[in-house]
């Protein structure tokens, strides 16, 4: 124990300052006895088993290890001395430019953070959040680096366990919908027949507030798979015109009032999600028919600008005003023309299509108007690499 | 005259329930079961309902339908096997399999188990009664 703390003071030579930063760090005030008092420090650094703490040099050469990272990690103080930090990520991330790119992030703006998968002695990997900071008084010049790991396996087994409920109770509640959609159009089809007014109304508002239940859990459901699949998009190389007269197809079978036309052909093939990228063009569709109850014309375009796609779709419909134009994208945000208007929507079709742009690594914006209409744009890479 | 009425009557009797397609519904849930039941009786099918995954094999065999509606999620058999299994039997593989699910991944398992074609819950009753019928009308 004791020669680990001595061995986190070794490379400093103003141990007052390395230790004011610490407690600094750790939210401890700057009281004058926590900055001066090394012993309390020495006990705090080693108290703090649940943390892993070390420190390195410039070059991520570890200096010093606290017990929290020899059981996080499994590598005793002795082992670990004198190696470099990269053999505590996983090979994929392990190559020296990815550390020296944080590392370098670190001396520049004095900490670096991110959560990620670290490897342990016998291999396994447990998913932790890191704090670098950089040990030194000038700035862009660190003699040295503070690592404070935190094993957050808990934390996404919560999450886990969070998603999974909300997608086994999104499918539970789908199964009682079913049949009660089903009782409901049977009745419908009988009450027809009466031609009793009242009870033709009823049953068609109840079947439609049905319809707005079902499309609610829905997006319910696919903003918890948004959220767990963030990183987990399922990528291949296809064809952007193909996916585009996909889409288009279903939609105008279902809406043959509204003339969709596309403008732009794009020989390349792209890299990215084809289903996600399919359900942004449908959102994006499904809108411009639903916002455009007076007007017919929507116009589908795809061009590559630089190595981006830009695709977008206009149409001539209500239009958004300027004020509400950046917060449209928020989760269950309905513009003003939209409600004034009457046209039913949970407002949730936007933001679940940013999301995919955004995992995309791509941008999503709009040109719009009252009463002259909107045009929604989106850019991927078109090769949409990690 | 009396001798030919007698035939011609009971064959009238007969003709009209000789003519109902039969339709086997695999679904556990019993509100469901029920209102598919209804709806189909609504549009002249005979229904057939089975609540036990493990027990739709020997219901296909001994009832013959002309098609399977097939719930994936069956307590104590996967849908998509039972489609599978169904598939390799020599005796009811011609039946079209349509099967029904609120998973999301639906296309995907109908491929995979060799399903006529699917229908994603809720659905709509026209959908379904086309589905049916198309089905029946492309029966290979």
């Amino acid at each position: 124990m004791k020669t680990t703390t001595k061995s986190l003071a070794r490379p400093q030579s103003k141990r007052g300052k390395y230790s004011a930063r610490l407690s600094n760090t750790l939210a401890l005030g700057n009281h004058e006895s926590f900055r001066t008092d090394d012993n309390f420090y020495r006990m705090l650094v080693e108290s703090l088993v649940g943390y892993g703490i070390f420190t390195t040099d410039k070059e991520g050469g570890i200096s010093s290890w606290n017990t929290g990272a020899e059981k996080l990690f499994g590598y005793s103080e002795k082992e670990i001395i004198g190696k470099n930090a990269s053999i505590m990520l996983r090979p994929k991330d392990a190559d020296m430019a990815q550390l020296q790119k944080e590392l370098k992030t670190a001396a520049k703006k004095g900490k670096f953070t991110d959560e990620r998968y670290h490897v342990c002695k016998d291999g396994s990997h447990f998913w932790a959040s890191g704090l670098i900071f950089s040990l030194g008084d000038q700035k862009d010049v660190a003699r040295g680096f503070t690592f404070i790991v935190r094993d957050l396996t808990e934390k996404t087994e919560f999450e886990k366990r969070k998603d999974a409920f909300i997608s086994t109770a999104t499918h539970e509640l789908r199964t009682p919908i079913t049949s009660m959609k089903l009782y409901a159009q049977i009745a419908e089809q009988e009450i027809i027949k009466t031609k009793n007014d009242v009870s033709i109304q009823s049953i068609s508002k109840l079947n439609k507030q049905l319809d707005k239940l079902m499309n609610l859990m829905d997006y319910l459901l696919d903003i918890a798979k948004l959220q767990k699949e963030k990183l987990e998009l399922k990528k291949t190389i296809f064809d952007l015109n193909m996916l585009i007269a996909d889409t288009l197809t279903p939609i105008m079978s279902v809406s043959p009032n509204h003339l969709i036309y596309q403008d732009g052909v794009i020989k390349e093939k792209i890299f990215g999600d084809r289903e996600r990228i399919g359900q942004v063009l449908t959102n994006l569709l499904t809108n411009a028919i639903k916002y455009s109850p007076n007007a017919n014309k929507i116009a589908v375009t795809c061009k590559l600008v630089g190595r981006n796609v830009v695709i977008s779709v206009r149409d001539h419909g209500l239009g958004i005003p300027k004020s509400e134009q950046s917060a449209i994208f928020g989760r269950f945000y309905r513009a003003t023309t939209a409600i004034d208007n009457k046209i039913e929507g949970i407002g949730l079709g936007l933001y679940v299509a940013q999301q995919i742009v955004l995992a995309h690594k791509g941008k999503m914006w709009l040109e719009s108007e009252v009463n002259k209409g909107s045009t929604f744009y989106f850019s991927i890479p078109r090769k949409a690499n990690d | 005259m009396k001798l030919i009425k007698v035939p011609l009557s009971i064959s009238a009797f007969l003709a009209k329930p000789m003519t109902k397609k039969k339709i086997l519904v695999a679904e556990d849930d019993l509100a469901i079961l029920d209102s598919v039941t209804l709806l189909l009786q609504n549009a002249e099918y005979e229904v057939d309902g089975e609540t036990d995954g493990l027990k739709i094999v020997a219901r296909m065999e001994e009832t013959l339908p002309s098609v399977l509606l097939l719930d994936v999620s069956m307590p104590g058999a996967d849908g998509g096997d039972i489609c599978l299994k169904l598939k390799k039997n020599k005796l009811v593989r011609h039946i079209p399999i349509i099967l029904m699910t609120a998973n999301n991944d639906i296309k995907k398992i109908a491929e995979k188990s060799g399903a006529d074609d699917y229908i994603g819950k809720p659905f709509n009753i026209n959908d379904l009664l086309q589905k049916i019928e198309k089905n029946i009308y492309f029966q290979k």
